[in-house]
This record gives C-alpha cells, structure tokens and sequence, in this order.
C-alpha cells in the first residue's frame, strides 16, 4: 500500500537520521496522536540497532555526569524556566533600546570567522572584554535549555591555568559558573542570571578556584544584554 | 559489553529506571547513565566530529530523555533503542550546526565501513545482528553505504548527495527503497 510504504519510508528516514529537523520535528508532532506511526518508529529502531551496537562502548569523561545533573536542575525545573522568562519578557519591553546594541552585537559575532552566531533561542549574550577593550569571550544564554556557551575569541589561558566563569550579580558574592579552558564551552547554568548582572572571567589554577570564590585575577568582564 | 539486549532480566531493570525517570528519581537517573553512557557515547562518538562535540551531544541526549522519559513506551521500543534514537538525534543536530565535515574523514571511513561488512559466513557474536548484517550485504554496495554512513555517522541526504554524486531526491528515493527492502528481508518484521 502506498500509504503503508509512506509512514515506513518516513519513520526509516526518521530512524536513519536522514530528515531534515523541520521534517523530523513533524514527525514528532504527528506520532503523538498517531500509534501506527509510533509503533513504525519503534520497529525501525530495534532493527536498525545492531548497527549502534556496533559501535561497542566508551567511557564519557567522569565531569561529564556532574554538568548533566546541574543541567536537568537547573533547565529541567519547570517553575525556575517560567520565572526566567518572565524576567526575560519583562526586560524585552522595558528596555527596547537594548535590543539594537544585541542586532549590532549579533552582526558583529557573526562577522568573526572564529565566532559563530550566538545559537538560536539565545535570550541573553554578553561580549567579555578585558584590557583595552579587545573581547577575549562571547556569551550567549538560551534560558529554554537551560544552557550558556561561551565561545572564546581570545587567547587560551597558560597551560597551568583555568579560565573560570563567574555571575557577578549587583550586590552579594560571585558564583562560579564553570571552568570555560576550551574554544567553544556549552555548560548547564547553575545559577539564574539577571538583568543587571555581569559575567566575569577569573584566572584560576588549573581546574578551576579551589576555594569557590575567585583566587586569581579578573581577566574578563561583560553585562549581560537581552537577545532576540 | 556492560548491555545485551538479550537479557531479559537487565532490560527488565532498565525499564523500571527508566519508570523512575520519568518521575524524576534522580537516582534511578544516574543509574540508568551508569549503565548506559558508555554505549550511548560510543555510538555518538561515530556521528559527531570531535571529541568536545561528542561530549556536548552526550550532554544534550541526556537532558533529553530526563525530559521526556514519559514519553518512553516499552511496548514499542526497547530502553536502550529508545536512547540510542535519542543520542543519535542529538548529535546528528550537533554535526549540522557545525560546519562541513573535513573530506579527510571519507577516507576513514571507508576503511571502516570495508570492516564492517566482513565476508558471509564469518563468525558474529549474536550482538552484531546477523539477519540485519545478511540483509545489508544484500543490497547494492552504494545503497549499503547510503545506510550506513546515514546511521552510523550521521550523513544528512544533502551529505550523500555530494559523497554518491546523485541528486538529493535521487538520493531520498534510494534510501527509501533501501528501507523498504531492508524490512522485507527482515520478514517484514
């Protein structure tokens, strides 16, 4: 039957990886209220498996467990998100000027070969600047998710060193966000951040500040901007 | 191998963790990683292109199936197929955010796929699939390595497209038929 071989195509190309994320995410949309497409999807799956089996197994590194439990807790809170939002819509009307310095910061991030575009659904950004003004990093805070990237435009830290990030909210203690040593960094966030507030880089012992406040200098600072 | 499918009794554990997680038991939830992350990164490690993107995918799966572990439904699907669909998805979004793979991995990979399809008759540990193995030996060698290189590493269509030299919809139709011919080799099953 035409149609039989349509969901089966589809639920294959689903399985396969093969759709487009428009594609896939109506699939999604669909196999909610649709068993036959469901059960297609799940067929495809278990036949297709022993292929991933293939894949044997590789240990993920140990600190990875630790940013997924401060990612569904942080991101996976239902009532947290909402607040957020609300925060961040609020901010959205009060302060529409702010919305051209985020278009010319997006022009500007998306114009450095190294920076790619802050990712989609981002609400805030902050650019880091440290001495004379040069941006050592690009922020971008996706409050759906739950999630900030940080990607670094400048220098690597020495290789005894760690960059770490930190909230530095307008009055109160800084609260570490993460060691950020890499090119590109996608950390859960652990604290909910706020108009107002800036990010800080400090520079720590390798690893990040033994001590949970910042030891090292502050390298790099940025506010925090609404973002379309 | 910590996982067998065919063990009844540990799918039976993984089914009531993932119950758990659906309730948001966090230590089900670690459980359910303990047991399962090293598999879930292999396969995620194939599809993304370093080894930081595959660690960001890891990430990203796992938050999905906290988030939508009710939506787990045994009759349809095994637990670890059903986070393996996941895993997959995700990383497979995190290699098309990212630029175009390097061509240098082509090469690669076709060492490894000329790997993965050994000679009939030779010997597989009941892991391997050797009904879904017999099956993909018997498609076209092309065909064969549209599936492949789409499930196991992640190959969009445009991907294979350029990779095979045929047109996107030429490229869509094949992997269709493919599947078809796939599931009627299987027994339809």
């Amino acid at each position: 039957m035409a149609d039989n071989n349509e969901m089966e195509g589809l639920a294959g190309e689903y399985v396969l990886g093969t759709l487009d994320r428009p594609e896939r995410d109506a699939v999604d949309a669909r196999s909610a209220s649709e068993p036959a497409l469901r059960a297609a999807i799940g067929d495809w799956a278990e036949r297709l498996q022993p292929l991933a089996d293939d894949a044997g197994e590789q240990a993920p590194p140990q600190s990875l467990w630790t940013s997924i439990l401060a990612s569904i807790r942080s991101g996976g809170s239902g009532a947290r998100v909402q607040l957020l939002e609300r925060t961040v819509r609020r901010l959205k009307i009060a302060t529409i000027g702010f919305g051209a310095a985020a278009a010319v910061l997006a022009i500007v991030v998306a114009s450095d070969r190294l920076v790619p575009p802050p990712m989609p659904g981002a609400n805030y950004v902050a650019v880091l600047n440290g001495e004379g003004g040069r941006p050592a990093f690009v922020a971008s805070v996706d409050i759906d998710t739950g999630m900030i990237r940080l990607r670094r435009v400048g220098d690597a830290p020495p290789p005894d060193k760690s960059f770490e990030l930190w909230q530095v909210p307008a009055s109160g203690p800084t609260v570490s966000m993460g060691v950020a040593d890499n090119l590109s960094d996608l950390m859960p966030m652990n604290v909910s951040l706020k108009p107002g507030e800036k990010l800080a880089i400090s520079l720590e012992p390798r690893g990040g500040s033994p001590t949970g406040q910042a030891t090292g200098p502050v390298m790099y600072i940025g506010d925090l901007l609404p973002a379309e | 191998m910590t996982y067998r499918t065919s063990d009844p009794s540990r799918q039976a554990d993984l089914v009531d963790l993932m119950h758990a997680v659906a309730s948001r038991d966090e230590t089900a939830f670690k459980r359910l990683y303990d047991r399962t992350s090293a598999k879930l990164f292999a396969v995620v490690r194939r599809i993304a292109i370093s080894e930081a993107a595959a660690e960001e995918a890891l990430q990203e799966a796992w938050v999905r199936i906290w988030n939508h572990a009710d939506r787990f439904d045994p009759a349809l699907a095994s637990p670890i197929t059903w986070m393996t669909t996941i895993a997959r998805h995700a990383a497979i979004d995190a290699v098309r955010k990212g630029p175009e793979r390097a061509s240098a991995t082509a090469v690669v990979l076709d060492e490894e796929l000329a790997d993965k399809l050994p000679a009939p008759g030779s010997t597989t540990d009941g892991l391997t699939g050797p009904q879904l193995r017999r099956c993909l030996e018997g498609l076209e060698p092309d065909r064969r390595g549209m599936v492949l290189l789409a499930y196991s590493y992640g190959y969009s269509r445009e991907e294979l497209s350029r990779r095979f030299d045929k047109p996107v919809a030429t490229v869509k139709t094949i992997l269709r038929r493919s599947l078809i011919a796939l599931k009627e080799c299987l027994g339809g099953r």
